[in-house]
């Protein structure tokens, strides 16, 4: 073993080498005719079974696989589903009429068995789902027939409608959930316009067009979703036209894309809210002229201006406007330094305090935290900002170990329940969503009178009132409403932008 | 020589055993519930609780360590938190990506690296010499996230010479392996420099001089091979390094490989992702590294002799 | 200049006294000969200056913002434009002087020390600690050095000094085994055994035969490391866990500013730069320094 065996290595080494460089050139080509819409967005999906997890870049997915009971178009108006009518029996009861003729992906005919497993499922403790609090208040589902079911609810539930449209509730096959085991959330099965073909984690997840969707075929043959995670490269990819719609176009970003005459731009509001919460069980924070003070000392004009970039507009209280229940009037709060200085001083804090503001690694939030420090200086609030890495940021927001953090809540069902229940209401306190440890014994009330009454004007009273309240007591510096910019190209259309961020891709069509 | 490269591989063993230890308690006393990453902002305590219980988190440390390594020995690195597959699945798919890149940015570092170095020391202080030595400072001193997206704009955007991002191909393999290997080539050239430099200057050099033999005889079979030596050092620890140095890389280019996935396990708390993702990258490490002590074994005569 | 690598074996105390005061000047003479070396000291003394003087020289407060005035190319006012919050980047840099050369050099500090003594002392005794010391670098080694940091980053929590730190300690077993190469290199050298057989104690033969000799490489990986440790503190900082804000460091000016990098190039180019003739300096002068302190390459010098 001399020469030979040096030689004899050396060559190994080179072949592997080749080996590894030429492997990825024999990819799949896809033929020509097909049409194909790539679609980038800034993480993979975590699993495509809605049971298993309960975050954006999934559910963007999952939209176009499954279907739920009931669908909210794009002003959140509740819409058939795989549901053709709906009526409620009492206040507890919710009778259904199921869609007929609905296949899944499988070929199994759609029933009312579907429904029955696919709730049980989500709720059951085994499922251990991050999202089983959507159907928090199921107490049974009833099969009346193959196409009628009767739900059931705990307490009465006045939202009941809007979760039934939640991507978490997307109807499951039962034959294919359990051939599939523990893999069903890289082998999903729904009844929604596109089949899944394949999924190259980290990079792609593959969709084909549903022939057979009930609603018509997608126009386009394949969607590709593209796991892009780094915003400067999303817009790379979509003006090269490597991409055929963006999600996530960062604010630096749009106004170049804009002048681009190959691309469009969608802008829109969501449904989510950013805010700096106080932590109300430390001091000054427990005081209400300290939380005023400080709405009224930061010009969030000039961060939506400056820092946001105009995407985004003024939030004035807790919940978007196109939320149902939200307060067409508040006052808010306006950039009033002086009315701070006089309030900090009523609170015994002529001179200010020092403090802390944690917010998690999101440039954005980072930048808004910069300012409000600076901001907050003027009128002798000294604040330290604080990265805290997600992990740490959950827990130890949920602990009660901060001063203010800086977060963002988005009312995915587009209802003042979902909007202010978790965040709000005191037995939601800590990891169940409220953070700044709010606790108003008339805002508990109207949240729970807003949750079981089901006289749409009763509930909207109930909400209006607590949203005034919300808004006096302060808990959170009101920041904005977000916006999402899609960028497309110019050959895309039938892109039905979601204020929920999960767009339909259903009627996207390309030149 | 077979007692040595024996010797080398049964010394894989305790390293993977200490990595996947050392991995164990960072990740098990960083802060932060796996639990509550899990269920996001709205969790009730009975649910966290049942979480940690099904995960095993509740256990004492050394019972937990030790399930893990019982399992791992068989195999089976568990599922993730946080998407229920299986980890071995989920590794070895984003693993081939990061080894051709890392793979591609060596090469492209060597090819640069070797002869830049080796002309700038032969050249010391030509011009040919200077510029190379500032190139290399500025190969080391861009960082990547920024180098990559410039590469970016320059050959996908401007000329449009190559995809900007994802992995498709020989073609999309350029622009992250050049922004990945750019440090690596920098190290290189002035390691192979320095290296040359010191080696031309020793007694057998300057015999071989003056025994009148030729200039490039001189440098390149007798300078050349014996200066290879630490140069040799560099590139594996460079390849180590590019292994899970990749992760900024694929990042910027949306590069599917294993360092992302790690990092993204990190800051999820899917503490079975990150075991792992980093035993694998790292028994990847330990495989050039022996592979590199074995090189670096044929070339050294000194370290051969001993081994007899 | 002819000097001898010639062995001092001589057991006389003054002798031995005058031969370490003939190395020092020759070094230090060494070392003003060569103008690179020179450029590059004066350029890092430069920045020292500025870091020490940041408040007198810096026309304006580094954390200062003007939001109206933000993103504006250099010009009068800003000599090298402002940031997004309209913070005057030539303040910035001024005051990031302050924090970045600490972040590479206390990083490389960290990593000298332990991996250096390791190295050396695994090259020079061999044996049982040699194979411990290198297994435990190699556990280290196995780990990649940026996902090393990140986590240990993400346990200590965000923050300059914890990736000092972070920086530091990953590169350990690189030195560790740079100055091993190094040791092993010379250790078998004619003037070493010949010290050795002299009696010379362990630590006389490391410090002042094996140390000096074994310089150059581990001289080049350290001015390397600086910058790359100044590089890493900016990749954490891409990644979320670098200097918290809104500290003026230049890595994380340099990952903040490039979501403008299209649009404001200015806010990166400048960050840049500063790393870039920081590291230009400390090569030129590292480079200088090994030539000085390694005697077999001075004959090139001119």
């Amino acid at each position: 073993m001399k020469t030979t065996g040096r030689k004899y290595l050396a060559l190994t080494l080179l072949l592997l080498l080749v080996a590894t460089l030429l492997l990825p050139g024999c990819g799949r080509r896809p033929a020509p005719e097909l049409v194909i819409v790539t679609v980038a967005q800034g993480a993979d999906a975590v699993s495509l079974d809605p049971h298993k997890t309960n975050e954006l870049p999934s559910a963007r997915i999952m939209k176009q696989l499954y279907d739920t009971l009931l669908f909210q178009d794009e002003e959140m108006a509740i819409q058939p589903g795989l549901a053709t009518a709906w009526r409620q029996m009492d206040e507890l009861t919710w009778e259904f009429t199921l869609r007929r003729g609905v296949k899944f992906h499988n070929g199994e005919q759609f029933t009312a068995n579907d429904v029955k497993f696919t709730f049980e499922r989500l709720i059951s403790p085994e499922t251990k789902s991050p999202a089983a609090f959507i159907l928090e208040p199921l107490a049974g589902v009833e099969v009346v027939d193959d196409h009628t079911v009767r739900i059931t609810t705990l307490q009465p539930f006045a939202p009941i409608l809007s979760h039934l449209a939640h991507s978490a509730t997307s109807i499951l096959n039962e034959k294919a959930v359990a051939g599939a085991g523990e893999a069903f959330g890289v082998k999903p099965v729904g009844t929604g316009p596109f089949t899944f073909s394949a999924w190259t984690p980290g990079a792609t997840v593959e969709l084909a067009a549903n022939k057979a969707y009930w609603g018509g075929a997608p126009k386009i043959d394949k969607v590709v979703f593209r796991n892009i995670p780094d915003s400067a490269t999303r817009a790379v990819e979509l003006e090269t036209g490597a991409v055929d719609i963006a999600y996530d176009i960062a604010a630096q970003d749009v106004e170049r894309l804009a002048g681009n005459a190959k691309l469009q731009l969608v802008r829109k509001p969501t449904l989510a809210t950013n805010y700096i919460g106080f932590n109300m069980k430390k001091a000054p924070f427990d005081r209400t002229e300290v939380r005023q003070a400080i709405n009224y000392a930061i010009n969030v004009e000039e961060i939506i201006d400056y820092i946001l970039l105009n995407i985004g507009t003024r939030a004035v209280g807790p919940i978007p406007p196109n939320v149902f229940g939200a307060h067409p009037a508040l006052d808010g709060y306006e950039y009033n330094p002086a009315r701070a200085k006089e309030l900090l001083a009523a609170a015994g804090l002529p001179d200010g305090f020092k403090t802390t503001i944690w917010t998690n690694d999101n440039p954005e939030r980072v930048r808004i935290a910069e300012v409000v420090q600076a901001q907050l200086k003027k009128i002798g609030i000294e604040v330290t900002v604080e990265v805290v890495e997600w992990g740490a940021y959950l827990e130890r927001t949920a602990a009660g170990e901060h001063e203010m953090f800086i977060l963002g809540w988005f009312s995915v069902t587009g209802d003042a329940d979902y909007g202010l229940y978790p965040m709000f209401h005191s037995s939601q306190s800590g990891s169940a969503g409220n953070r700044t440890f709010f606790s108003n014994s008339r805002v508990d009330e109207l949240l729970d009178l807003g949750r079981t009454i089901i006289n749409e004007q009763e509930r909207l009273a109930a909400y209006l009132e607590a949203q005034e309240i919300i808004t006096r007591e302060a808990p959170w510096l009101f920041l904005h409403v977000r916006e999402e910019v899609v960028g497309m190209g110019a050959g895309i259309s039938g892109f039905v932008f979601h204020p929920a961020g999960h767009h339909m891709l259903r009627a996207v069509e390309k030149k | 020589m077979r007692r040595y490269v024996v010797r080398r591989v049964l010394l894989v063993i305790p390293v993977m055993l200490g990595v996947s230890l050392i991995v164990f308690l960072l990740m098990h006393f960083t802060p932060g519930d796996p639990a509550l990453l899990m269920l996001g902002e709205r969790a009730t305590e009975e649910q966290l609780q049942l979480l940690r219980q099904e995960m095993g988190l509740l256990e004492p440390l050394p019972v937990q360590y030790a399930r893990f390594l019982g399992a791992a020995l068989q195999g089976d690195l568990g599922r993730s938190y946080r998407s229920g597959r299986p980890v071995m699945t989920e590794v070895l798919s984003r693993l081939p990506a990061t080894a051709e890149l890392a793979v591609a940015a060596v090469v492209i570092a060597v090819l640069i690296g070797v002869p830049v170095g080796v002309l700038s020391a032969v050249k010391q202080y030509s011009l040919l010499d200077n510029a190379g030595m500032l190139l290399a400072l500025l190969g080391a001193s861009l960082p990547s996230f920024w180098l990559g997206l410039m590469l970016m704009l320059l050959f996908a955007v401007n000329l449009g010479w190559l995809p900007p991002s994802g992995r498709d191909g020989l073609s999309s393999l350029v622009l992250p392996a050049l922004t990945l290997g750019a440090g690596a080539a920098a190290l290189i050239t002035r390691m192979t420099r320095s290296s040359m430099l010191e080696v031309i200057n020793q007694d057998y050099v300057r015999t071989a001089r003056a025994k009148g033999l030729p200039e490039k005889t001189v440098i390149y079979s007798h300078a050349f091979r014996n200066a290879l030596l630490p140069v040799v050092t560099v590139i594996g620890l460079q390849f180590g390094a590019l292994l899970g140095g990749a992760v900024i890389t694929e990042t910027v280019f949306a590069w599917p490989g294993a360092g992302r996935l790690a990092v993204e396990a990190i800051r999820a708390k899917d503490y079975p992702v990150v075991q792992g993702a980093v035993l694998m990258l790292a028994f990847a490490f330990a495989i050039v590294n022996l592979l590199v002590d074995l090189l670096y074994a044929f070339l050294n005569p000194r370290i051969r002799a001993r081994y007899k | 200049m002819k000097t001898q690598p010639v062995p001092d074996y001589c057991p006389s105390a003054a002798a031995a006294v005058a031969e370490h005061r003939k190395r020092v000047s020759d070094f230090w003479w060494q070392l003003r000969r060569n103008r690179l070396a020179l450029c590059g000291a004066a350029v890092l003394a430069f920045f020292t200056v500025v870091a020490l003087l940041a408040p007198w020289l810096a026309p304006y407060s580094p954390t200062a913002q003007n939001l109206p005035a933000s993103l504006q190319p250099p010009g009068p006012a800003h000599l090298l434009g402002t940031d997004e919050f309209g913070r005057d980047i030539l303040s910035r840099i001024i005051f990031g002087a302050r924090f970045s050369l600490p972040v590479g050099f206390f990083s490389v500090a960290i990593a000298l020390a332990g991996g250096g003594l390791l190295g050396m002392l695994a090259g020079y005794y061999g044996g049982r600690l040699d194979n411990l010391i290198m297994r435990v670098m190699d556990v280290m080694l196995a780990l990649p050095t940026i996902l090393l940091a990140i986590v240990i980053v993400t346990a200590l929590g965000p923050g300059l000094t914890n990736v000092m730190v972070a920086v530091g300690i990953s590169l350990i077993p690189n030195f560790a085994r740079v100055a091993k190469a190094a040791v092993l290199g010379v250790r078998e050298l004619e003037y070493v055994e010949a010290a050795r057989a002299s009696g010379a104690g362990t630590l006389r033969v490391i410090f002042r035969h094996i140390l000096p000799n074994s310089l150059a490489p581990i001289i080049v990986q350290g001015t390397l490391s600086v910058a790359g440790a100044i590089l890493s503190a900016a990749a954490l900082s891409f990644i979320g866990l670098g200097a918290q804000p809104p500290t003026p460091e230049w890595g994380s000016m340099l990952s903040s500013g490039r979501a403008f990098l299209r649009d404001a190039p200015h806010v990166t180019t400048f960050p840049g730069l500063a790393i870039l003739l920081t590291v230009l300096a400390l090569n030129l002068f590292g480079d200088g320094l090994r030539d000085a302190l390694d005697p077999r390459l001075r004959q090139f010098n001119r």
